[in-house]
């Protein structure tokens, strides 16, 4: 699951190669605490990205969450790992293909069928507007229900929590953390990732000209 | 009209004397000395009149004279290093300095009148033989004057050259004309300053100043009245006064720390800056301080000094956004030029305006205008306004939530009470412990043995310590320093830091010390040793040493003593200070603080003393929160940590449970940020409802009398707060995920699709076992038809 945050963090700094030193920061950080959670990576992101000044990274107590309970930390890791994977996904189709994951969630397997499903069922071309109307939709659609909720974990605590750590108003760190899961999202569609990798995703199926 | 500069000028004068120094009172005065000796010189060596003794005579009082300047800037030096320590040879240096600055002022004095009787001479005679010395100056070789010579020459020549009388004046030639218009842009453009200077310009003040006297048809008579005006104006003692004043004012502005307190009254005094700026601005320092005697306020001269410099530093930063507005509105690129337009800009902006905010430097303007503090301010002051007015919407559809929640806050008296009683049976328990005065050192009784030890020091190699293993003598010396005066206060101060602070017990130690280490001692420390026996026993003069001082140590041993063990010192101590303050500790004060030793008293209290602690938290909070849920966040918030980290299951429960109360807080105050729109809809009722739902497990408890009673109370909050995190957390749970978004038919598509996956491998089977009858059948059929062909 660190890897999904780191992923997506990578994504982003793509995107905007200035905040690839911020990350560095937050990685460096969160080594030195040794036992970390998929969420501080991300957390501690966002607040230098919003900070502007990282280098008072001592602001954020390199333990933002100490306020939380131990289930209250092991929701908000589930939370965000959930909402890096659905950005992921939407990403980039090659994503939901991927098995190499030891346990995968129950959203990444229902994904991988229904992609299946309708590659082997229309072929890699007819297949495309089948999977944008059952796939595409439904997923981007469950990301952005997800963010906005007013009542989530993410919003509810670590937007909370941080916001008390890093002296931010709670609606520009949620914002912007939200920011962060939608920007995956946001280059699959741009650079057309869904369109390119049909065809790869079907060849690696061991198809050739549609079922 | 003297000297004239411009306005800028006389800022950046300011700023650099600001600069330069702090303190420089008087630095106008030994100017002005300056310019007069050279003027002294410089007349000297063009009209060469005065003998050789004279002169000698002079050099040598002014070189005297340095050196007493010299004398008393080194006394200055040492009068700031002993201040403190040797209080008797300081006065001494302030007596000598007095006597250097009163021979000072006298040759200066002198030597201002020698000048003025000089100057009214040299005019008088020059004017009155004009021809004389115009012919003179005339057959003066140019090749053997020197240039400051030559410049002198050429500006008497001009001024010889102006008529003098209406005859002459309405002869006056257009070369003439011409002349008098160089010697005025020569005076306006500050080459004739020094010239200026040894014009006595309060002669032209008091006249009609220089644009009067170049236009005068009688020039001699021009100047002799502005001299008469001046001396019946002021006179020759009253001009130093004057002098001294202006040097007052210069100080002031160029020490702008201390007029802070005078500035206060900026605002009133403001009013009296274009008066200044007026006279400064037509370079009249006399008339500025003329000005400010004529409003009869001390301290208006100091505190557009102080203004001036608070426009120079730019003490203040960030502006409201009327501000910005009126700043975008004022032009760029100041000059400076326009007294009334600095007015204009100091008041758009406020006292703390810089100089790039003045001139309206663009990239200011755009950074000013970027400045996301401001928005920031607000946007959240707009947000507060929208959770309040929305609040009481929102409110209105929690009818029932409401009700419980002020039916709540009624028991929550009991709470009160009950925390009440608690801390006084804490505050007895403090009480009795019996933080007595015995045993410790008074502070003045403490700083005497100090002392006492640092002026034998350097004589005695080997002095004990104060306090065997305890702090070095400058480390309680610095205690001392920070430590208070008030008994009560000093009492609890000595407890904290007892482990390096000497007691009773160890002063009589060291007396007996020091007293052995005399009767051991060779003779060169015998002196020493002596010396400091003695000022230790006048320390205790009139105590009796063997009853008070052992009784007091023995009283520190019993009593003080076993407070100082880690797990009661802190809360004691803290204790104490609650006590010297405000007569009550407050429990909340006492365990307040995050220490190791408070966490160990802690950890030993009971499990109901323990809730009576947090109770006292809470009844702090309640003092100001009304709502008592969001007080018992806020008591969550100001525990210390090792109440919070506690290993007792029943106050971790009771804890976990107070911090609960912040999702119930923050989903209610997501509600009041929900737009307007959403009020009045389904989804605001549901989440009404839900809020009311999480409340009423709280508020449910609440009611139950038999909760109510004693500090449960908070414990039954807690619970409430943790039934709404439970329901939290089981939200998170359930979020929705991929499935509930896909179509129903394609998941029934891939449900079968996945069945038929699963049943292939049996439906084969199936059709094998088919086959295998079929073909079994056929076998059969074809033996039968075989066996009845047989």
């Amino acid at each position: 699951m660190r890897r999904k945050v780191k992923e997506a963090m990578n994504t982003h700094e793509k995107l905007y190669p200035d905040q690839r030193k911020l990350n560095d920061l937050a990685i460096e950080d969160l080594k030195s605490l040794g036992n970390i959670s998929p969420a501080r990576p991300l957390a501690l992101h966002v607040g230098y990205v919003l900070d502007g000044h990282h280098q008072n990274r001592g602001r954020y107590g390199r333990n933002y969450d100490y306020r939380l309970l131990p289930e209250e930390k092991k929701a908000v890791d589930r939370e965000v790992s959930e909402l890096a994977e659905l950005a992921l996904m939407l990403q980039n189709p090659e994503y939901i293909m991927d098995n190499s994951h030891q346990m995968p969630s129950e959203n990444h397997q229902l994904a991988q069928e229904v992609l299946k499903h309708f590659i082997m069922k229309h072929g890699p071309q007819e297949s495309q507007p089948h999977l944008e109307k059952e796939l595409y939709d439904p997923l981007i659609t469950a990301l952005v229900d997800r963010i906005q909720d007013q009542e989530s974990i993410l919003e509810l605590l670590l937007a909370h929590h941080m916001v008390k750590e890093s002296e931010h108003t709670p609606d520009d760190y949620s914002s912007m953390l939200k920011a962060h899961f939608l920007f995956p999202a946001h280059k699959g569609r741009s650079e057309g990732h869904w369109g390119q990798n049909i065809p790869k995703i079907f060849a690696m199926l061991g198809g050739e000209g549609g079922v | 009209m003297a000297y004239s500069p411009s306005l800028f000028d006389v800022l950046l004068g300011i700023e650099q004397a600001i600069e330069e120094s702090g303190s420089n009172i008087g630095r106008y005065l030994s100017e002005k000395e300056k310019a007069g000796l050279e003027l002294a010189k410089q007349i000297e060596e063009a009209n060469q009149l005065k003998g050789k003794e004279e002169k000698q005579r002079r050099a040598e009082e002014a070189y005297r004279i340095k050196l007493l300047k010299l004398e008393d800037k080194q006394l200055k030096d040492q009068e700031n290093k002993f201040t403190k320590s040797i209080p008797f040879f300081n006065r001494e240096i302030k007596e000598r300095r007095k006597e250097i600055r009163e021979e000072i002022q006298s040759y200066a004095v002198n030597e201002q009148n020698r000048l003025i009787k000089n100057e009214e001479d040299t005019l008088a005679s020059r004017i009155t033989s004009n021809d004389k010395s115009k012919e003179k100056h005339k057959k003066a070789p140019e090749s053997e004057l020197s240039d400051s010579a030559r410049e002198q020459k050429r500006l008497w020549e001009l001024i010889y050259d102006l008529p003098s009388t209406e005859e002459e004046s309405s002869n006056l030639s257009e070369i003439e004309k011409e002349k008098g218009d160089q010697l005025l842009s020569w005076m306006t453009g500050g080459r004739g300053t020094d010239f200026l200077k040894s014009i006595p310009s309060a002669w032209l003040e008091a006249g009609e100043g220089l644009s009067g006297l170049l236009g005068a048809k009688d020039l001699k008579q021009k100047i002799r009245e502005g001299k008469q005006a001046y001396e019946e104006k002021v006179g020759i003692a009253d001009r130093d006064a004057l002098n001294a004043q202006a040097g007052r004012l210069a100080g002031d502005i160029i020490n702008p720390l201390g007029l802070i307190g005078k500035a206060l009254k900026l605002p009133k005094l403001i009013s009296k800056v274009p008066s200044f700026l007026k006279h400064l601005g037509s370079g009249s320092l006399y008339g500025a301080i003329q000005a400010e005697k004529d409003d009869e306020d001390p301290l208006t001269g100091a505190a557009i000094g102080a203004g001036a410099s608070a426009i120079l530093q730019g003490v203040g930063k960030g502006l409201s956004q009327a501000k910005k507005g009126k700043f975008e509105k004022i032009k760029k690129g100041a000059t400076f030029t326009e007294p009334q337009e600095i007015l204009q800009r100091t008041e758009v902006m406020g006292k703390g305006v810089t100089i790039p905010e003045l001139v309206g430097d663009e990239t200011l303007i755009n950074k000013i205008k970027k400045d996301n503090s401001v928005f920031n301010k607000n946007r959240m002051g707009k947000i507060e306004r929208n959770i309040k007015e929305n609040a009481k919407k929102q409110m209105g559809e929690l009818p029932k939530g409401e009700e419980e929640l002020m039916e709540l806050y009624g028991n929550l008296k009991d709470v009160r009470k009950e925390a009440g009683e608690a801390t006084a049976s804490l505050y007895d328990v403090v009480k009795e412990s019996g933080i007595g005065s015995e045993g410790l050192l008074e502070k003045p009784m403490l700083k005497e043995w100090i002392q006492a030890i640092k002026r034998s020091q350097g004589e005695i190699k080997g002095l004990p310590k104060m306090k065997p293993n305890g702090a070095h003598i400058k480390d309680i010396e610095k205690l001392l320093m920070i430590a208070p005066d008030d008994p009560k206060a000093y009492r609890a101060f000595y407890i904290q830091n007892a482990n390096h602070l000497p007691t009773a017990g160890d002063f009589l130690k060291y007396r007996s010390k020091v007293k052995n280490m005399l009767e051991k001692s060779g003779s060169a420390e015998v002196e020493g040793l002596t010396n400091l026996s003695e000022n230790i026993e006048r320390i205790i003069e009139g105590v009796d040493t063997t009853s008070s001082l052992a009784k007091a140590n023995k009283a520190y041993k019993t009593k003080i003593a076993p407070l100082n063990q880690k797990d009661v010192k802190s809360a004691m101590t803290a204790a104490s200070f609650a006590e010297s303050k405000e007569g009550r500790p407050k429990i909340s004060k006492v365990f307040g603080e995050q220490s190791n030793e408070n966490n160990l008293v802690f950890k030993q209290l009971p499990t109901e003393d323990k809730k009576r602690v947090i109770g006292a938290f809470l009844e702090e909070n309640l003092k100001n929160e009304k709502n008592p849920a969001r007080a018992m966040l806020e008591t969550w918030k100001k525990l210390p940590d090792y109440i919070k980290l506690t290993d007792d299951p029943e106050i971790k429960k009771i804890i976990e449970g107070m911090h609960s109360l912040s999702q119930v807080n923050q989903t209610l105050s997501s509600m009041q940020r929900s737009t307007t729109t959403d009020i009045g809809s389904r989804q605001a009722i549901d989440k009404a409802m839900k809020i009311g739902k999480w409340l009423g497990y709280g508020g449910s408890i609440f009611v139950n009398p038999t909760l109510t009673a004693g500090l449960g109370l908070v414990e039954g909050l807690a619970k409430g707060g943790m039934a709404a995190r439970h329901a939290l957390l089981r939200k998170g749970v359930g979020q929705k995920q991929l499935k509930h978004y896909l179509k129903p038919e394609l998941l029934d598509e891939l449900y079968s699709r996945k069945i038929s996956h699963l049943q292939k491998p049996i439906i084969k089977i199936q059709e094998q076992n088919k086959k295998k009858r079929e073909n079994y059948d056929n076998k059969r059929y074809r033996r039968d038809q075989y066996q009845r062909s047989q």
